[in-house]
């Protein structure tokens, strides 16, 4: 009978209370993960408290490099917004970083390469030791000021040549761009793979026949390429790239294209709200009952959806690599909703980059923190330490707002997954999980691969 | 115009171009100041200035092209792009020296220039604008889809070397580059005064006239492109060595007509017009670019200064539509006869 007992027991405990227990932390949310850490995040993980007064030691200053006017500004600015609102959280209520305030000077690039020269050499002339860059297109020249100035660059590029080094370079090299979502390429991966399942599901016959609509620039050229190779590979049939210029007044040549090619998934990678928009409403005008395309593309295809309110965006796609605006049975998105009322009242909806500025900024503060954890005093940190400290962040979760971040030497591509949204009902719905991206094979890494089309 | 009481007895003396021995105090302490600029001034100030001496040397080019020939040209960051292209792939794909590659790169950037400067024949004023503006379009396609010049990548451009002296450092860039423009001012204000700059000028202001008076007007619009395009191709080189990186976007239609707007606002037909329009120009830019507003306000606050910089530009057409060179000269003028001036 004790025996029996204590048989009943250790099953109990065995396939009972270890599984539970094992299946409580797995989906622990990501706050209560962080606060198992020890942090407390008042309105995260923690009630609200009133604004610290804190005599702060020192400043710490980065470098902000966006694109505050030009054609991309709308939603590229909201990127420095949300960096610039996640510091002020991290002074007035996590008593800034280590006891340092942190704040960023903010440049306008004005989407202009000159300007975007002229204000990484002149961060790093006054010695600042990281950069944000919330550019639209001018990254390589400023990669590349950042490499040879060994100062790191934090960014939402996708480029493999930006983000990922050749197996052979190694060794030999230090890269200082850093970025915060998967690259390009794997993006469209998960997205043709999602196609070829929507056709699946969908019960239809024969091969999905695949399409581009992209903005003629690396990262448009990378998506084209990817798009292309995995829909060979996963069984889908390629037919037509459509390129166009950072804005358009009308996209009927692409569309035309696209329709006459008899599309059946238009695929599109990194762009701007303004064409996708012009695009959205051509699409919309040639249409057909023998021809409806399904679009899945770039977050700003969402944004302008959600901006415009136009029924041209409905039944499309969008994928994300940080949470929505609409997340708020997510912690850190309920957060974002009061510290916007709070701070910015007359503001009631943010396009997803704000979440992206967010997410840069609790990055941004850890690494700071982590720095300041090994070599003291800040004005000890430059450049190279600061990379350094960056390649030490591994599955570290910037409290739920997207995947975790893991940076090695040979890949600084920040977080691997991104979810699909669809656009419906004036929302944008989750209709995938994150989707964890695969890894590039080796020869994958090289850029020159997915600038082939 | 001189001081009153100088007197040239010379045709030599009459074409030099320093012309006083004020005029040559005056230079040779500016050049001192400058060349003495990295020990006082910021490092991001010679970085500005860095970069302003290769777009410098290009806008000499489009003055001469423009200001000068009366050809206008809409291509010129084309042009200034095929200049860093050749450059980056001389020196880095083919070892040339760099030092043979700046000039190799000038040479190469006027014969695309010439190529595109060949509808001017036929065409002039707003249908050449068209022609350059197409040689815009094609240069810059061409390069975005070329394998050779890394496409959409871009190319990297090592930093300069002569010899065994690399120009790796923010001040070593800017007396190179600095250097560079005072050689290829020289070069153009010995253009502009010589037979060639005459011809220009009377190409300019009619050419049927210059036809009569003998000038081979075919051959003197041509050689206008080239040169312009040969100060663009010379900037370009050492702009793609200083940055390190170039790509097809630091080439756009709107930095050509930029270069227009630094000669409108500098002055026409003026060498010296170029620097003002250009130290004008990145002045501006820089001083509401870098405007010391909190990262909160930024949004707010930073694209007003593109309201502000147009404003600045209408206003000075207003009042000095001849540009900043003609106020220069007005300045000259009052104080040559300050303080016994007369009315």
């Amino acid at each position: 009978m004790v025996k029996r007992s204590y048989n009943f027991v250790v099953n109990l405990v065995l396939f009972t209370f270890i599984p539970l227990i094992a299946w409580g932390l797995a989906s622990t949310p990501a706050s209560a993960q962080a606060n198992a850490t020890g942090e407390v995040y008042p309105g995260i993980n923690a009630p609200w408290t009133e604004p610290k007064n804190v005599n702060f030691k020192g400043t710490i200053t980065i470098g902000d490099a966006s694109d505050l006017t030009g054609p991309a500004a709308k939603s590229v600015s909201q990127m420095s917004q949300g960096l610039a609102d996640w510091f002020k959280y991290q002074n007035e209520f996590l008593g800034g970083v280590k006891g340092y305030k942190i704040t960023a000077d903010v440049v306008d690039t004005k989407y202009d390469s000159q300007n975007v020269i002229n204000a990484f050499n002149r961060f790093i002339d006054e010695g600042k030791v990281l950069i944000y860059s919330g550019m639209a297109y001018t990254i390589p020249a400023s990669t590349e000021i950042a490499n040879r100035r060994k100062v790191p660059t934090i960014g939402s590029s996708g480029s493999v040549t930006q983000a990922l080094l050749l197996p052979e370079d190694e060794a030999k090299k230090d890269n200082y761009f850093f970025q915060m979502s998967p690259v390009v390429a794997s993006r469209m991966a998960i997205l043709v793979k999602f196609c070829m399942d929507d056709w699946k599901k969908k019960g239809k016959k024969g091969i999905p026949k695949f399409g581009t609509f992209n903005c003629d620039t690396q990262n448009g050229h990378e998506a084209a390429t990817a798009t292309r190779i995995y829909a060979e590979k996963l069984g889908g049939h390629f037919t037509i790239h459509t390129f166009h210029s950072p804005s358009i007044t009308d996209a009927k040549a692409q569309v035309t294209a696209l329709k006459e090619a008899q599309v059946d998934y238009i695929l599109n990678g990194p762009d701007y709200d303004q064409p996708l928009t012009v695009f959205a409403l051509e699409l919309k005008r040639q249409k057909s009952a023998r021809w409806k395309p399904i679009f899945a593309g770039h977050t700003d295809f969402g944004t302008a959806y959600i901006d415009t309110g136009n029924n041209a965006f409905e039944g499309n796609y969008c994928y994300e690599y940080c949470l929505d605006w609409t997340d708020t049975d997510k912690p850190i998105i309920a957060f974002l909703h009061e510290i916007n009322k709070k701070w910015h009242p007359k503001i009631s909806q943010r396009p997803f980059l704000y979440q992206t500025g967010v997410q840069a900024g609790i990055v941004i503060s850890e690494v700071f923190k982590r720095a300041i954890e090994k070599y003291g005093d800040p004005k000890n940190i430059d450049g190279v330490k600061i990379r350094e400290v960056m390649e030490t962040l591994k599955d570290f979760d910037p409290l739920g707002i997207s995947g975790t971040f893991t940076y090695i030497h040979g890949d600084h591509q920040g977080t691997h997954s991104l979810r699909i949204a669809e656009c419906k009902d004036k929302h944008l719905v989750p209709v995938t999980n994150f989707i964890q991206a695969v890894p590039l094979e080796l020869t994958e890494r090289d850029g020159k691969y997915w600038l082939k089309d | 115009m001189d001081p009153a009481g100088i007197y040239r007895t010379t045709y030599l003396d009459d074409m030099s171009i320093v012309r006083t021995k004020t005029q040559w105090t005056i230079l040779i302490s500016a050049l001192i100041l400058t060349v003495l600029a990295p020990f006082y001034l910021s490092k991001n100030l010679i970085d500005v200035m860095s970069l302003s001496c290769c777009i410098l040397i290009s806008t000499l080019g489009i003055q001469i092209l423009t200001g000068y020939a009366g050809q206008i040209s809409v291509g010129q960051a084309a042009f200034y792009g095929v200049g860093a292209y050749a450059s980056a792939i001389l020196v880095n794909d083919l070892g040339v020296p760099f030092i043979f590659s700046v000039f190799l790169s000038g040479l190469i950037a006027a014969a695309v220039g010439s190529a595109f400067g060949i509808p001017s024949l036929r065409l002039k004023g707003f249908y050449l604008v068209m022609a350059t503006l197409a040689g815009q379009i094609i240069i810059i396609y061409l390069v975005s889809h070329m394998h050779f010049t890394g496409g959409m990548v871009g190319h990297k451009a090592n930093y300069p070397s002569i010899g065994p002296l690399t120009f790796d450092t923010g001040p070593r860039l800017f007396w190179l580059n600095f250097s560079f423009l005072l050689l290829m001012t020289l070069m153009a204000k010995n253009i502009v005064r010589g037979r060639w700059g005459r011809a220009f000028i009377a190409v300019r202001d009619n050419d049927l006239a210059a036809n009569v008076m003998g000038i081979n007007v075919y051959r003197t619009k041509i050689f206008a492109f080239a040169v312009g395009c040969f100060f663009a191709g010379i900037g370009g080189s050492l702009a793609a060595h200083y940055t390190g990186m170039i790509h097809p976007t630091q080439f756009t239609l709107m930095d050509s007509i930029w270069y227009l707007g630094y000669i409108i606002i500098g002055g026409l037909s003026s060498i010296t017009g170029c620097y003002f329009g250009v130290i004008f120009f990145v002045t501006i830019k820089e001083i509401l670019t870098h405007l010391p507003v909190s990262a909160e306000m930024a949004q707010y606050i930073l694209p007003i200064t593109d309201v502000a910089f147009g404003v600045v530009i209408i206003l000075i057409l207003i009042f000095d539509p001849k540009g900043l060179n003609h106020r220069w000269e007005l300045f000259k003028g009052y104080y040559r006869i300050w303080p016994l001036g007369y009315k």
